[in-house]
């Protein structure tokens, strides 16, 4: 829309929040599905790991929520300069969700309800258009960043998280799976050197301009759509949310289960109420 | 199975590690003097209905972060409960869309009296980052009347628990005149 590059540095301090939404979010997912089969303990622990990332996220970058760190051209502030305390924090993290997992996992009570439940075949998922975890537990290479890499993904190694069973166990090991893959991602970047620039300073944006900005976000795909008016201020906005295409796999995924599971299985695609009309 | 049993009651129990979490002295102290005054106007149990009126999420993740092992509101007790019916208080989040208004309305009529309103979030305050957007009606004021508003997008957990001894405080007040 203003037909700028963003700098290396940028970029990378874009990508390594990208990940550090994407931890932050599959942990606490892990945790909340606990809460489904009324496994207390692991739903705080979830939670315990995840309150641990929002505070390191409310130290380096000074929202809890990531925000308001980008901007138009570039970034506010420059993270990569916290490399001392991420490190040592993402090895910790990364022991304590190892714990976490194995303890999941070593629990008989939580494997039984998981195991088998709520299956979504992978025809179903695709005629649907699945996004995100509710894809790739299902068989389906649904990524946006093998699909179309920009920030620094087509220079980061990382793998591709796929399960074929399709159930609640499928989703959960996935998220596990792919949170290592994000602290494998973060580690890479901060191993880097970039240039120092943080931001363009010439971010005039052009009247009538349209613009697509796409990420793939811890739910699945997120699209945003902007145009700007006459004197380059927002016009329309129109943002295709993952949850919209992953509300109607429901029905099929919750199909022939007990009751008790429903509440399991909506929390193991884990999607946003006021995200189904977007 | 019975292996798998014999090694979880050998394994070192997780709770140990979670009751090794120690919050700052100053947000220790944020919340003892939350439990002290809940314990004088409502009697160590003040009970809120959480109602999400077009909101990014956050706001009710921040509230959901309440309960985690870090803070623990309810031993200090404030607790979020599922109905309206249960509850002491509603607090509202979002820049209450037009699809939510009514539903909110319902909420607050369904709420035992003395109600109370809590707007958390910038959002709720004059619609925040939606304001004179044409689904939204501007903060919660236009909506129902309201007794507090905490400010914050979002407020983070302590920045909620900070609001509610002020909040105390005011209806302690309402109730000596």
């Amino acid at each position: 829309m203003s037909e700028i590059m963003i700098p290396e540095r940028a970029k990378a301090i874009r990508t390594l929040l990208l990940e550090l939404e994407r931890l932050y979010n599959h942990i606490g997912d892990i945790g909340n599905m606990c809460a489904g089969t009324g496994l207390q303990v692991g739903n705080q622990w979830g939670a315990y790991i995840k309150e641990k990332l929002m505070r390191l996220n409310k130290r380096i970058t000074g929202h809890r929520y990531l925000r308001g760190i980008n901007k138009i051209g570039g970034v506010t502030k420059d993270i990569l300069a916290e490399k001392d305390v991420l490190i040592p924090f993402l090895n910790e993290v990364e022991k304590e969700k190892q714990a976490f997992v194995e303890f999941l996992l070593n629990t008989i009570s939580h494997m039984e309800r998981l195991e088998n439940t709520g299956k979504l075949a992978k025809d179903i998922a695709l005629k649907l258009g699945a996004t995100g975890i509710a894809a790739r537990a299902s068989g389906i290479d649904d990524d946006i960043w093998l699909a179309h890499p920009h920030l620094l993904y087509d220079t980061v190694k990382f793998n591709l998280i796929t399960e074929d069973k399709g159930d609640v166990l499928a989703r959960m090991m996935v998220r596990s799976k792919e949170a290592d893959e994000s602290i494998k991602i973060i580690r890479q970047i901060l191993e880097r050197d970039y240039p120092k620039e943080l931001d363009v300073t010439n971010t005039t944006i052009k009247a009538n301009a349209e613009g697509l900005g796409f990420v793939e976000s811890p739910r699945g795909s997120v699209f945003y759509y902007v145009k700007s008016g006459e004197n380059g201020s927002c016009e329309r906005v129109k943002v295709r949310s993952s949850s919209y295409c992953n509300w109607p796999l429901m029905p099929y995924a919750v199909h022939g289960n007990i009751v008790p599971d429903f509440p399991l299985c909506n929390k193991s695609f884990n999607l946003s109420y006021s995200g189904c009309d977007m | 199975m019975i292996k798998h049993i014999l090694k979880n009651m050998l394994s070192k129990k997780p709770c140990e590690k979670i009751s090794k979490i120690k919050l700052d002295e100053k947000e220790l102290e944020l919340l003892n003097k939350l439990k002290d005054k809940v314990l004088k106007v409502y009697g160590r149990s003040f009970r809120i209905r959480q109602v999400d009126a077009g909101s990014c999420n956050a706001c009710e993740w921040e509230c959901t972060a309440l309960t985690n092992p870090f803070y623990d509101i309810q031993r200090f007790g404030v607790d979020f409960v599922a109905s309206p019916r249960h509850a002491d208080a509603i607090l509202v989040t979002g820049p209450i869309s037009r699809q939510m208004q009514l539903a909110l309305i319902k909420t607050y009529k369904a709420t035992p009296s003395p109600k109370i309103v809590i707007a958390c979030g910038d959002c709720t305050i004059d619609g925040g980052i939606f304001k004179d957007s044409y689904p939204v009606t501007n903060g919660v004021h236009n909506v129902l009347p309201v007794d507090f508003y905490i400010k914050g997008c979002p407020p983070s957990p302590l920045d909620i628990a900070e609001g509610l001894i002020t909040l105390m405080d005011i209806i302690r007040d309402k109730k000596n005149k």
